[in-house]
């Protein structure tokens, strides 16, 4: 039911972005290019976290590529977005459970601010890749993101 | 500046946490009322595409279903088009447009902008942003949706331009100027003349509490343009402040490319054109804002210099994989707190190409971790440290903000 409801917001989303303008870059995108493949490897691994913490989540969202300043003219990164609710849950085994996940990966993890007003969780992997859960308590609210690394934009 | 520790947080910044309720818009429904089902969403859909499909058939109801385009297009978010423009006064906009060349031939300052238009009747303002772009768009102090209007129509114009000169679609410039001509871009400076100049804004400039300005370093221009680093602190300082941030990528200057980034001098227009820049928009909001400036490589040099040489006052200023701001000490940057991040391998960082490195001891800015971030460009990175940090900078939670005493 839930993974029905959440395909269910995912169209509805789509569809109004394909109405109101959408997202232009990715449509041209060459679906083969380091950066399209970085982009998936991304996606695939913050949609692997939301499964683990087990959390209720809203459609993933795309970042698009904004450039590595002083990088090759034409490098970019892109990111990726999931925002999730935060129920009753314990913070503290949350922000466990997303360093072990990241840990089994061969991440280096980083855990900061736990008693702090916004908790979170740094991953991060060469040749730049970079994964966060933080945590937004009073707004019962938590967000995983991650970037890629700098990579030819195919569309420069 | 103690480099222990930011200065304490003035009250007003710790204020501010108290945010309304975010603005419920289509999109944000759907995204958070979870309890619905896929039939209530399908029909919501469906019977606003009636209601507007019946209004636009009937004729006598034409203004109406402008409106209706309208209103249904700024709460899914998207493209407003083919609403009917308000009459005008032709007599009065030309009047207008022949004040503000006679006003701009002496050289106003942003306060003195911001008083012609406040004695402009809306309708004449409107239309002189859609009539005189060139005029309007650019222009410090002017109202800032009318920036935007401006800044608009001369995309569309240069578009137009290019194509009537038989530029192709394909061509780079081109390219990007139909990637800007987006409904939901908006611009506080256009400007294709060579290199080209623009800054795009994120988030509602005209009632954010904390704004932040990034100033990007050498190899931008408008053919690469992409506004994203400015999105994702946005995106990010609005976590922690809900609809209270906006931000704006500036590129206002001709920014350096190869060798030339060893010099100053690509540095100083800039740094001459960023105070001016920010008092443009504080002539429009007179309350007292949060600002925050974060300069990224050269631009951390042309923030440096617009503090210490130009007058230019914020707040916050964020350096990160500077090259040397012009200066050797933080408190020559004026009154508010500095900051610094440096990450691993940033051979910019360094450098030390135009002063001490600020994130050096010596410099005595407070310095924050950027995780575990390496190279030159990984500052804004989605996901990283160092964004959450350049985050919780501009959105005033100075006192969540990871610092430390070592590198990195």
């Amino acid at each position: 039911m839930a993974s029905s409801k959440r395909m269910a917001l995912g169209l509805a989303w789509v569809v109004l972005a394909a109405g109101c303008g959408g997202d232009p870059a990715a449509e041209r995108s060459d679906p083969d290019s380091p950066l399209a493949k970085a982009e998936r490897s991304l996606q695939a691994e913050l949609e692997a976290a939301v499964d683990r913490l087990g959390m209720a989540s809203e459609p993933g969202e795309r970042v698009g590529p904004t450039r590595c300043d002083d990088g090759a003219r034409h490098d970019v990164t892109s990111g990726y977005r999931v925002r999730l609710k935060l129920g009753g849950d314990d913070t503290a085994k949350l922000l466990e459970t997303a360093a072990d996940f990241w840990r089994a990966r061969g991440r280096d993890v980083r855990v900061v601010s736990r008693s702090g007003a916004f908790p979170a969780v740094f991953a991060t992997a060469d040749p730049g890749w970079t994964f966060a859960l933080q945590l937004f308590p009073e707004r019962r609210e938590a967000m995983l993101s991650g970037g890629t690394p700098c990579l030819p934009d195919p569309e420069a | 500046m103690s480099g222990s520790g930011p200065r304490a947080a003035p009250g007003w910044v710790r204020r501010l946490w108290r945010a309304p309720a975010p603005r419920a818009t289509l999109v944000g429904m759907l995204r958070h009322q979870r309890g619905q089902v896929t039939a209530e969403y399908v029909g919501m859909l469906l019977l606003v595409a009636l209601i507007v499909g019946a209004l636009v058939v009937a004729g006598p109801a034409q203004k109406i279903a402008g409106e209706a385009v309208r209103a249904v297009c700024q709460i899914a978010g998207g493209a407003c088009t083919g609403a009917p423009a308000p009459p005008v006064d032709r007599e009065a906009v030309a009047r207008a447009a022949a004040d503000l060349e006679g006003l701009l031939a002496g050289d106003p300052d942003p306060t003195a902008v911001a008083a012609f238009f406040r004695g402009l009747e809306p309708a004449v303002a409107e239309a002189l942003a859609h009539e005189r772009p060139e005029l309007v768009g650019n222009l410090d102090g002017a109202p800032i949706p009318l920036r935007y209007t401006a800044n608009a129509e001369a995309i569309d114009d240069e578009i137009a331009r290019l194509r009537a000169a038989g530029v192709p679609d394909s061509d780079s410039r081109l390219r990007k100027l139909i990637e800007l001509d987006d409904p939901d871009r908006r611009f506080l400076l256009f400007d294709p003349a060579g290199d080209g100049r623009a800054a795009e804004v994120f988030g509602d400039l005209t009632s954010a509490r904390h704004v932040a300005v990034v100033v990007p370093g050498m190899n931008n221009d408008l053919n690469n343009f992409t506004g994203g680093d400015a999105e994702r602190v946005h995106h990010q300082a609005s976590q922690f402040d809900p609809d209270q941030v906006a931000t704006i990528q500036w590129l206002g200057y001709d920014t350096p490319e190869g060798a030339s980034a060893l010099s100053s001098s690509d540095a100083k227009p800039g740094a001459e054109a960023l105070p001016q820049f920010v008092a443009g928009i504080r002539a429009q909001r007179a309350e007292r804002l949060h600002w925050t400036v974060v300069g990224h490589s050269y631009g951390s040099l042309v923030t440096g210099m617009a503090e210490s040489g130009q007058g230019l006052e914020v707040d916050e200023t964020v350096l990160i994989g500077s090259p040397g701001v012009g200066v050797n000490s933080a408190d020559e940057l004026g009154d508010g707190n500095v900051w610094v991040g440096l990450a691993r391998f940033d051979p910019v960082g360094y450098s030390e190409w135009h002063g001490l490195n600020p994130h050096s001891r010596a410099f005595d800015a407070t310095r924050f971790h950027t995780g575990d971030i390496s190279g030159h460009s990984s500052y804004f990175n989605e996901g990283s440290e160092s964004l959450r940090n350049i985050g919780l900078i501009a959105a005033g939670y100075l006192d969540e903000v990871n610092v430390n005493d070592g590198l990195f």
